[in-house]
Protein backbone atom coordinates (compact mmCIF):
# COMPACT_ATOMS: atom_id res chain seq x y z
CA UNK A 1 0.00 0.00 0.00
CA UNK A 2 3.22 2.49 0.80
CA UNK A 3 4.12 1.95 -3.13
CA UNK A 4 0.60 3.54 -4.15
CA UNK A 5 0.24 6.24 -1.92
CA UNK A 6 3.89 7.46 -3.05
CA UNK A 7 2.92 6.99 -6.95
CA UNK A 8 -0.66 9.26 -5.75
CA UNK A 9 1.88 11.91 -4.43
CA UNK A 10 3.71 11.67 -6.88
CA UNK A 11 0.52 12.13 -9.18
CA UNK A 12 -1.23 15.12 -7.12
CA UNK A 13 2.20 16.75 -6.61
CA UNK A 14 1.57 20.25 -8.93
CA UNK A 15 -1.62 19.89 -7.77
CA UNK A 16 -0.04 20.56 -4.28
CA UNK A 17 2.53 22.82 -5.38
CA UNK A 18 -0.71 25.93 -5.74
CA UNK A 19 -2.35 24.02 -2.81
CA UNK A 20 0.80 25.12 -0.61
CA UNK A 21 0.78 28.38 -1.67
CA UNK A 22 -2.81 28.95 -0.83
CA UNK A 23 -2.36 26.95 2.29
CA UNK A 24 0.77 29.18 3.87
CA UNK A 25 -1.28 32.54 3.07
CA UNK A 26 -4.21 31.06 4.98
CA UNK A 27 -2.90 29.91 7.89
CA UNK A 28 -1.53 33.07 8.70
CA UNK A 29 -4.77 34.17 9.23
CA UNK A 30 -5.70 32.96 13.13
CA UNK A 31 -9.22 31.75 12.05
CA UNK A 32 -11.63 28.66 11.70
CA UNK A 33 -13.25 29.26 9.10
CA UNK A 34 -9.62 28.85 7.17
CA UNK A 35 -8.43 25.83 8.95
CA UNK A 36 -11.70 24.02 8.47
CA UNK A 37 -11.78 25.12 4.96
CA UNK A 38 -7.81 24.13 4.30
CA UNK A 39 -8.77 20.54 5.68
CA UNK A 40 -11.87 19.86 3.84
CA UNK A 41 -10.06 20.82 0.73
CA UNK A 42 -7.62 18.68 1.56
CA UNK A 43 -9.84 15.59 2.31
CA UNK A 44 -10.43 16.23 -1.56
CA UNK A 45 -7.02 15.84 -2.47
CA UNK A 46 -7.35 11.64 -3.41
CA UNK A 47 -10.00 12.72 -6.01
CA UNK A 48 -7.55 14.49 -7.94
CA UNK A 49 -5.34 11.27 -7.73
CA UNK A 50 -8.15 9.04 -8.84
CA UNK A 51 -8.56 11.59 -11.36
CA UNK A 52 -5.34 10.91 -13.19
CA UNK A 53 -5.98 6.76 -12.70
CA UNK A 54 -8.77 7.04 -14.39
CA UNK A 55 -7.36 9.03 -17.15
CA UNK A 56 -4.34 6.71 -17.67
CA UNK A 57 -6.42 3.36 -16.78
CA UNK A 58 -3.81 2.66 -13.96
CA UNK A 59 -6.03 0.24 -12.58
CA UNK A 60 -6.25 -1.82 -15.49
CA UNK A 61 -2.27 -2.06 -15.02
CA UNK A 62 -2.86 -2.47 -11.32
CA UNK A 63 -4.77 -5.05 -11.38
CA UNK A 64 -1.89 -7.21 -13.04
CA UNK A 65 0.56 -6.08 -9.99
CA UNK A 66 0.37 -8.04 -6.66
CA UNK A 67 -1.72 -5.24 -4.95
CA UNK A 68 -4.89 -6.32 -3.66
CA UNK A 69 -8.50 -4.50 -4.11
CA UNK A 70 -7.99 -3.89 -0.27
CA UNK A 71 -4.78 -2.11 -0.77
CA UNK A 72 -5.89 0.56 -3.52
CA UNK A 73 -8.81 1.23 -1.27
CA UNK A 74 -7.27 1.67 1.72
CA UNK A 75 -4.45 4.13 -0.43
CA UNK A 76 -6.78 6.66 -0.89
CA UNK A 77 -8.13 6.76 2.33
CA UNK A 78 -4.44 6.76 3.85
CA UNK A 79 -3.65 9.61 1.22
CA UNK A 80 -6.58 11.84 2.93
CA UNK A 81 -5.65 11.25 6.22
CA UNK A 82 -1.87 12.16 5.66
CA UNK A 83 -2.40 15.33 3.72
CA UNK A 84 -5.07 16.68 6.32
CA UNK A 85 -3.15 15.77 8.96
CA UNK A 86 0.18 17.36 7.28
CA UNK A 87 -2.00 20.65 6.80
CA UNK A 88 -3.42 20.38 10.21
CA UNK A 89 0.32 20.20 11.43
CA UNK A 90 1.40 23.03 9.54
CA UNK A 91 -1.69 25.41 10.39
CA UNK A 92 -0.99 25.06 14.23
CA UNK A 93 2.84 25.33 13.67
CA UNK A 94 2.33 29.01 11.21
CA UNK A 95 -0.59 30.46 13.22
CA UNK A 96 1.92 29.48 16.40
CA UNK A 97 4.97 30.89 15.06
CA UNK A 98 2.47 34.30 13.89
CA UNK A 99 0.87 34.02 17.66
CA UNK A 100 4.39 35.22 19.02
CA UNK A 101 4.14 38.45 17.55
CA UNK A 102 0.16 38.52 18.00
CA UNK A 103 0.05 37.04 20.57
CA UNK A 104 -3.17 34.66 19.76
CA UNK A 105 -3.05 31.21 20.78
CA UNK A 106 -3.62 28.70 17.98
CA UNK A 107 -6.99 26.80 18.34
CA UNK A 108 -6.00 23.38 18.97
CA UNK A 109 -10.02 22.40 19.25
CA UNK A 110 -10.51 24.09 15.86
CA UNK A 111 -7.71 21.76 14.10
CA UNK A 112 -9.22 18.37 15.70
CA UNK A 113 -12.42 20.06 14.62
CA UNK A 114 -11.42 20.79 11.10
CA UNK A 115 -10.10 16.93 11.13
CA UNK A 116 -13.03 15.05 11.75
CA UNK A 117 -15.15 17.30 9.29
CA UNK A 118 -12.08 16.40 6.67
CA UNK A 119 -12.49 12.73 7.44
CA UNK A 120 -16.26 12.34 7.55
CA UNK A 121 -16.56 14.56 3.82
CA UNK A 122 -13.81 12.14 2.71
CA UNK A 123 -16.05 8.84 4.34
CA UNK A 124 -19.27 10.05 2.62
CA UNK A 125 -17.76 10.66 -0.91
CA UNK A 126 -15.18 8.32 -1.55
CA UNK A 127 -17.40 5.09 -1.79
CA UNK A 128 -19.41 6.95 -4.34
CA UNK A 129 -16.04 8.45 -6.46
CA UNK A 130 -14.73 4.87 -5.92
CA UNK A 131 -17.73 3.23 -7.55
CA UNK A 132 -18.76 5.70 -9.96
CA UNK A 133 -15.67 7.67 -10.79
CA UNK A 134 -14.86 11.21 -9.50
CA UNK A 135 -17.20 12.95 -12.42
CA UNK A 136 -20.52 10.91 -11.31
CA UNK A 137 -19.35 10.55 -7.64
CA UNK A 138 -19.40 14.39 -7.78
CA UNK A 139 -22.34 14.67 -9.24
CA UNK A 140 -24.01 12.28 -6.45
CA UNK A 141 -21.76 13.89 -3.80
CA UNK A 142 -23.35 17.54 -4.81
CA UNK A 143 -26.94 15.75 -4.70
CA UNK A 144 -25.89 14.69 -1.39
CA UNK A 145 -24.94 18.22 0.29
CA UNK A 146 -28.08 19.48 -1.55
CA UNK A 147 -30.50 17.31 -0.34
CA UNK A 148 -28.78 17.87 3.60
CA UNK A 149 -29.34 21.37 3.25
CA UNK A 150 -32.79 21.29 1.75
CA UNK A 151 -33.61 19.34 4.19
CA UNK A 152 -32.24 21.73 7.16
CA UNK A 153 -33.81 24.25 5.24
CA UNK A 154 -37.31 22.44 5.45
CA UNK A 155 -36.70 22.01 9.23
CA UNK A 156 -35.69 25.45 9.71
CA UNK A 157 -38.78 26.82 8.65
CA UNK A 158 -41.11 23.98 10.16
CA UNK A 159 -39.82 24.61 13.76
CA UNK A 160 -39.13 28.53 14.86
CA UNK A 161 -35.92 27.49 16.58
CA UNK A 162 -33.35 24.17 16.07
CA UNK A 163 -32.85 22.42 19.22
CA UNK A 164 -29.46 22.49 21.06
CA UNK A 165 -27.75 19.35 20.79
CA UNK A 166 -27.41 17.71 24.36
CA UNK A 167 -24.58 15.70 22.96
CA UNK A 168 -21.46 18.54 22.66
CA UNK A 169 -19.44 18.80 19.01
CA UNK A 170 -16.45 17.71 20.37
CA UNK A 171 -18.64 13.92 20.94
CA UNK A 172 -20.21 14.37 18.10
CA UNK A 173 -17.27 14.92 15.65
CA UNK A 174 -14.84 12.71 16.76
CA UNK A 175 -17.42 9.67 16.80
CA UNK A 176 -19.12 10.56 13.64
CA UNK A 177 -15.54 10.78 11.83
CA UNK A 178 -14.57 6.75 13.53
CA UNK A 179 -18.34 5.52 13.00
CA UNK A 180 -17.85 6.83 9.46
CA UNK A 181 -14.69 5.70 8.88
CA UNK A 182 -16.10 1.99 9.88
CA UNK A 183 -18.91 2.33 7.64
CA UNK A 184 -16.99 3.88 4.55
CA UNK A 185 -14.21 1.44 4.35
CA UNK A 186 -15.96 -1.90 3.73
CA UNK A 187 -18.65 -0.33 1.39
CA UNK A 188 -15.59 1.44 -0.38
CA UNK A 189 -14.11 -2.01 -1.25
CA UNK A 190 -17.60 -3.58 -1.55
CA UNK A 191 -18.42 -1.25 -4.14
CA UNK A 192 -15.11 -1.27 -6.05
CA UNK A 193 -14.94 -5.29 -6.17
CA UNK A 194 -18.54 -4.66 -8.13
CA UNK A 195 -16.26 -2.03 -11.06
CA UNK B 1 4.86 -27.78 -14.82
CA UNK B 2 2.97 -25.54 -16.79
CA UNK B 3 3.03 -21.86 -16.77
CA UNK B 4 -0.58 -21.62 -17.67
CA UNK B 5 -3.73 -24.00 -17.87
CA UNK B 6 -7.28 -22.83 -18.69
CA UNK B 7 -9.34 -25.33 -18.02
CA UNK B 8 -13.16 -25.31 -19.58
CA UNK B 9 -13.19 -21.41 -18.73
CA UNK B 10 -15.94 -19.43 -20.19
CA UNK B 11 -16.87 -15.88 -19.67
CA UNK B 12 -19.67 -14.24 -20.84
CA UNK B 13 -20.41 -10.33 -22.01
CA UNK B 14 -23.65 -11.19 -23.52
CA UNK B 15 -23.14 -10.67 -26.88
CA UNK B 16 -19.31 -11.94 -26.77
CA UNK B 17 -18.23 -15.02 -24.90
CA UNK B 18 -15.22 -16.69 -24.02
CA UNK B 19 -16.22 -19.88 -24.91
CA UNK B 20 -15.22 -23.47 -23.23
CA UNK B 21 -11.26 -22.13 -23.55
CA UNK B 22 -8.71 -24.84 -23.04
CA UNK B 23 -4.95 -23.72 -23.44
CA UNK B 24 -1.88 -25.43 -21.89
CA UNK B 25 1.91 -23.55 -22.07
CA UNK B 26 4.63 -25.80 -20.88
CA UNK B 27 6.88 -24.15 -18.47
CA UNK B 28 10.05 -22.95 -20.82
CA UNK B 29 8.18 -22.35 -23.66
CA UNK B 30 6.84 -19.45 -25.53
CA UNK B 31 3.43 -19.52 -26.59
CA UNK B 32 1.83 -16.90 -29.44
CA UNK B 33 -1.53 -15.65 -29.12
CA UNK B 34 -3.32 -14.74 -32.11
CA UNK B 35 -6.51 -13.48 -33.12
CA UNK B 36 -8.22 -10.85 -35.09
CA UNK B 37 -9.33 -7.47 -33.09
CA UNK B 38 -12.14 -8.89 -30.68
CA UNK B 39 -11.51 -12.16 -30.66
CA UNK B 40 -10.76 -12.46 -26.82
CA UNK B 41 -6.55 -12.16 -26.60
CA UNK B 42 -7.11 -9.26 -23.53
CA UNK B 43 -10.01 -11.05 -22.58
CA UNK B 44 -7.68 -14.18 -21.82
CA UNK B 45 -5.00 -12.38 -20.01
CA UNK B 46 -7.07 -10.41 -18.03
CA UNK B 47 -8.43 -13.84 -17.02
CA UNK B 48 -5.63 -15.49 -16.24
CA UNK B 49 -4.77 -12.42 -13.92
CA UNK B 50 -7.31 -12.51 -12.08
CA UNK B 51 -8.51 -9.18 -12.94
CA UNK B 52 -11.74 -10.74 -14.49
CA UNK B 53 -14.00 -13.69 -13.11
CA UNK B 54 -14.82 -16.39 -15.14
CA UNK B 55 -17.98 -17.84 -15.51
CA UNK B 56 -16.97 -21.00 -15.05
CA UNK B 57 -13.47 -23.54 -15.47
CA UNK B 58 -10.60 -22.54 -13.73
CA UNK B 59 -7.42 -20.38 -14.65
CA UNK B 60 -3.88 -21.34 -13.26
CA UNK B 61 -0.26 -19.52 -13.14
CA UNK B 62 2.49 -20.90 -12.76
CA UNK B 63 0.61 -24.03 -10.23
CA UNK B 64 -1.78 -21.73 -8.43
CA UNK B 65 -5.27 -21.00 -9.10
CA UNK B 66 -6.10 -17.56 -10.23
CA UNK B 67 -8.94 -17.21 -8.12
CA UNK B 68 -7.19 -18.12 -4.61
CA UNK B 69 -6.02 -15.63 -2.37
CA UNK B 70 -2.62 -17.27 -2.78
CA UNK B 71 -2.39 -16.00 -6.54
CA UNK B 72 -1.18 -12.52 -5.00
CA UNK B 73 1.55 -13.90 -4.16
CA UNK B 74 1.90 -15.36 -7.54
CA UNK B 75 1.71 -12.04 -9.10
CA UNK B 76 5.51 -11.18 -8.06
CA UNK B 77 6.57 -13.87 -10.58
CA UNK B 78 4.54 -12.74 -13.59
CA UNK B 79 5.91 -9.58 -15.53
CA UNK B 80 2.58 -8.23 -17.94
CA UNK B 81 2.70 -5.76 -20.52
CA UNK B 82 -0.41 -4.53 -21.59
CA UNK B 83 -1.51 -2.85 -25.14
CA UNK B 84 -0.75 0.51 -23.58
CA UNK B 85 1.14 1.21 -20.08
CA UNK B 86 -1.22 2.96 -18.20
CA UNK B 87 1.03 4.11 -15.92
CA UNK B 88 0.16 8.03 -14.72
CA UNK B 89 0.80 10.13 -17.05
CA UNK B 90 3.41 12.95 -14.59
CA UNK B 91 5.33 10.29 -13.68
CA UNK B 92 8.75 10.45 -14.82
CA UNK B 93 10.51 6.94 -14.84
CA UNK B 94 12.77 7.47 -11.82
CA UNK B 95 9.41 7.62 -10.01
CA UNK B 96 7.94 4.60 -11.73
CA UNK B 97 10.83 2.69 -10.64
CA UNK B 98 10.48 4.00 -6.79
CA UNK B 99 6.95 3.04 -6.93
CA UNK B 100 7.73 -0.21 -8.39
CA UNK B 101 10.43 -0.59 -5.83
CA UNK B 102 7.59 -0.62 -3.46
CA UNK B 103 5.65 -2.85 -5.37
CA UNK B 104 7.60 -5.74 -6.10
CA UNK B 105 9.53 -7.98 -3.18
CA UNK B 106 12.53 -8.86 -5.69
CA UNK B 107 12.50 -5.78 -7.14
CA UNK B 108 15.85 -5.27 -9.05
CA UNK B 109 17.11 -1.24 -9.35
CA UNK B 110 20.25 -2.24 -11.14
CA UNK B 111 18.14 -4.30 -13.67
CA UNK B 112 15.59 -1.45 -14.43
CA UNK B 113 18.57 1.40 -14.92
CA UNK B 114 20.12 -1.12 -17.45
CA UNK B 115 17.01 -1.25 -19.51
CA UNK B 116 16.69 2.42 -19.01
CA UNK B 117 19.96 3.23 -20.50
CA UNK B 118 19.03 0.25 -23.25
CA UNK B 119 15.99 1.57 -24.25
CA UNK B 120 17.51 5.44 -23.77
CA UNK B 121 14.19 6.38 -21.76
CA UNK B 122 15.08 9.59 -20.97
CA UNK B 123 14.65 9.87 -16.57
CA UNK B 124 13.12 13.06 -16.08
CA UNK B 125 10.49 13.76 -18.83
CA UNK B 126 6.76 12.83 -17.48
CA UNK B 127 5.41 9.89 -19.00
CA UNK B 128 2.91 12.22 -21.05
CA UNK B 129 5.37 13.34 -22.96
CA UNK B 130 6.50 9.61 -23.88
CA UNK B 131 5.92 8.51 -27.58
CA UNK B 132 3.90 4.90 -27.63
CA UNK B 133 7.17 2.92 -28.21
CA UNK B 134 9.08 4.79 -25.06
CA UNK B 135 6.14 4.19 -22.86
CA UNK B 136 6.14 0.36 -24.25
CA UNK B 137 9.62 0.40 -23.69
CA UNK B 138 9.05 1.62 -20.15
CA UNK B 139 6.69 -1.03 -19.36
CA UNK B 140 8.98 -3.61 -20.59
CA UNK B 141 11.40 -2.79 -18.85
CA UNK B 142 8.92 -2.61 -15.77
CA UNK B 143 7.76 -6.06 -16.03
CA UNK B 144 11.12 -7.54 -16.62
CA UNK B 145 13.14 -5.98 -13.32
CA UNK B 146 11.42 -7.81 -10.97
CA UNK B 147 12.93 -11.21 -11.42
CA UNK B 148 9.77 -12.75 -12.80
CA UNK B 149 9.33 -16.74 -14.28
CA UNK B 150 6.50 -15.74 -16.67
CA UNK B 151 5.98 -12.55 -18.63
CA UNK B 152 2.34 -11.99 -19.96
CA UNK B 153 2.92 -9.56 -23.13
CA UNK B 154 -0.41 -8.37 -25.01
CA UNK B 155 0.70 -6.32 -28.07
CA UNK B 156 3.81 -5.54 -26.43
CA UNK B 157 5.70 -4.70 -29.75
CA UNK B 158 3.15 -2.47 -31.52
CA UNK B 159 4.10 0.97 -32.02
CA UNK B 160 7.98 -0.07 -31.69
CA UNK B 161 10.06 0.42 -34.77
CA UNK B 162 11.35 -2.62 -36.57
CA UNK B 163 15.07 -2.25 -35.48
CA UNK B 164 13.94 -1.55 -31.42
CA UNK B 165 11.21 -4.44 -32.25
CA UNK B 166 13.73 -6.63 -33.11
CA UNK B 167 15.91 -6.01 -29.58
CA UNK B 168 12.79 -6.20 -27.84
CA UNK B 169 12.04 -10.10 -29.14
CA UNK B 170 16.11 -10.82 -28.75
CA UNK B 171 15.20 -9.48 -24.85
CA UNK B 172 12.47 -11.82 -24.92
CA UNK B 173 14.41 -14.75 -26.24
CA UNK B 174 17.45 -14.45 -23.68
CA UNK B 175 14.50 -14.17 -20.86
CA UNK B 176 13.47 -17.82 -21.83
CA UNK B 177 17.11 -19.50 -21.70
CA UNK B 178 16.37 -20.26 -18.08
CA UNK B 179 14.58 -23.05 -18.33
CA UNK B 180 11.64 -22.31 -16.19
CA UNK B 181 11.01 -19.07 -17.93
CA UNK B 182 7.99 -18.89 -20.04
CA UNK B 183 5.81 -16.27 -21.99
CA UNK B 184 2.43 -15.81 -23.52
CA UNK B 185 2.73 -13.23 -26.21
CA UNK B 186 -0.52 -11.91 -27.89
CA UNK B 187 0.33 -9.75 -31.29
CA UNK B 188 -0.85 -8.99 -34.36
CA UNK B 189 2.54 -8.90 -36.10
CA UNK B 190 2.43 -12.63 -36.76
CA UNK B 191 6.26 -12.56 -38.19
CA UNK B 192 7.24 -11.42 -34.15
CA UNK B 193 5.23 -14.50 -33.63
CA UNK B 194 6.49 -16.91 -36.32
CA UNK B 195 10.65 -15.67 -35.16
CA UNK B 196 10.34 -16.21 -31.67
CA UNK B 197 7.43 -18.79 -30.72
CA UNK B 198 7.45 -22.28 -29.64
CA UNK B 199 3.32 -22.67 -29.57
CA UNK B 200 0.92 -20.57 -31.47
CA UNK B 201 -2.56 -20.66 -30.22
CA UNK B 202 -5.44 -19.49 -32.31
CA UNK B 203 -8.72 -17.20 -30.80
CA UNK B 204 -11.26 -17.30 -33.48
CA UNK B 205 -14.18 -15.18 -32.00
CA UNK B 206 -13.84 -16.36 -28.51
CA UNK B 207 -13.20 -20.27 -29.22
CA UNK B 208 -9.61 -20.94 -29.01
CA UNK B 209 -9.34 -22.97 -33.07
CA UNK B 210 -5.59 -24.51 -32.19
CA UNK B 211 -2.82 -24.63 -29.89
CA UNK B 212 -0.06 -26.07 -31.74
CA UNK B 213 3.90 -26.22 -31.56
CA UNK B 214 4.63 -24.02 -34.83
CA UNK B 215 6.70 -26.43 -36.37
CA UNK B 216 4.46 -29.18 -36.71
CA UNK B 217 1.88 -26.33 -37.80
CA UNK B 218 4.44 -25.14 -40.32
CA UNK B 219 4.87 -28.70 -41.46
CA UNK B 220 1.26 -29.88 -41.34
CA UNK B 221 0.15 -26.64 -43.45
CA UNK B 222 1.36 -25.95 -47.65
CA UNK B 223 0.72 -23.23 -49.40
CA UNK B 224 -1.08 -24.56 -53.11
CA UNK B 225 -0.70 -22.09 -55.99
CA UNK B 226 -2.53 -22.78 -59.35
CA UNK B 227 -5.76 -23.10 -60.90
CA UNK B 228 -9.49 -23.31 -59.83
CA UNK B 229 -9.46 -27.03 -61.69
CA UNK B 230 -6.48 -27.56 -60.17
CA UNK B 231 -7.64 -26.80 -56.36
CA UNK B 232 -10.99 -28.38 -57.31
CA UNK B 233 -9.38 -31.90 -58.13
CA UNK B 234 -8.63 -31.97 -54.59
CA UNK B 235 -10.44 -33.74 -51.69
CA UNK B 236 -12.54 -31.30 -49.86
CA UNK B 237 -10.92 -31.85 -46.49
CA UNK B 238 -7.79 -30.82 -47.54
CA UNK B 239 -8.71 -27.11 -48.02
CA UNK B 240 -8.86 -24.92 -45.57
CA UNK B 241 -9.46 -21.92 -47.17
CA UNK B 242 -8.60 -20.06 -50.21
CA UNK B 243 -8.34 -16.77 -52.29
CA UNK B 244 -8.39 -15.24 -55.65
CA UNK B 245 -4.75 -14.69 -56.73
CA UNK B 246 -3.58 -12.32 -59.68
CA UNK B 247 -3.85 -13.35 -63.40
CA UNK B 248 -7.24 -15.82 -62.49
CA UNK B 249 -5.32 -18.28 -59.97
CA UNK B 250 -6.05 -19.00 -56.97
CA UNK B 251 -3.64 -19.81 -53.36
CA UNK B 252 -5.53 -21.87 -50.85
CA UNK B 253 -3.95 -23.08 -47.70
CA UNK B 254 -3.89 -26.97 -47.58
CA UNK B 255 -3.14 -30.32 -45.23
CA UNK B 256 0.26 -31.41 -46.48
CA UNK B 257 -1.11 -35.06 -45.93
CA UNK B 258 -4.28 -35.05 -47.32
CA UNK B 259 -2.85 -33.50 -51.02
CA UNK B 260 -0.90 -36.11 -53.14
CA UNK B 261 2.32 -36.34 -53.00
CA UNK B 262 3.80 -34.93 -55.96
CA UNK B 263 1.98 -31.99 -55.61
CA UNK B 264 4.10 -28.49 -55.32
CA UNK B 265 3.32 -26.30 -52.01
CA UNK B 266 4.76 -23.18 -51.11
CA UNK B 267 5.97 -22.89 -47.07
CA UNK B 268 3.01 -21.82 -45.52
CA UNK B 269 3.70 -19.07 -42.88
CA UNK B 270 1.68 -18.57 -39.92
CA UNK B 271 0.76 -15.29 -41.13
CA UNK B 272 -0.80 -17.24 -44.29
CA UNK B 273 -2.35 -20.01 -41.86
CA UNK B 274 -4.17 -17.59 -39.85
CA UNK B 275 -5.69 -15.44 -42.59
CA UNK B 276 -6.54 -18.44 -44.46
CA UNK B 277 -8.12 -20.48 -41.18
CA UNK B 278 -10.13 -16.85 -40.86
CA UNK B 279 -11.18 -16.67 -44.60
CA UNK B 280 -12.27 -20.36 -44.27
CA UNK B 281 -14.29 -19.90 -41.10
CA UNK B 282 -16.21 -16.88 -42.58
Amino acid sequence: MKALVQKDFYVIWKQMRIYVLVLVLLSMVNSAFNMVFLVVWCSMLPYTAIAYDERSHWNQLAAMMPYSKRDIVLSKYVLGWICMAAVGVFCLAVQAAVGIVSGSAPSVPTLLASLCVGIISLDITLPAVLRFGVERGRMIFMVLIFGVMISIGVLVDMVDELPSLSVPLAVLLPLGAAVGTALSIPLSMKLYKEN
Amino acid sequence: MNAIELTHVHKSFGEFAIQDLNLIVPSGTICGLVGENGAGKSTTIRLLMNALRPDGGTARVLGVDASSPEFRAVKEDVGVVLDEAYYPETLTVGQVGKVMAGTYKRWDQGTYDGYLRRFDLPGKKPFKDFSRGMKMKLAIAVALSHQPKLLILDEATSGLDPIVRDEVLEIFNEFTREEDHSILISSHILSDLEKLCDYIAFLHRGRLLFCNEKDQLLETYGVFAGTAEQLESLREEAVLGREASGYGGVRALVRREEVPAGLELERATVEDIILFMVKGAK
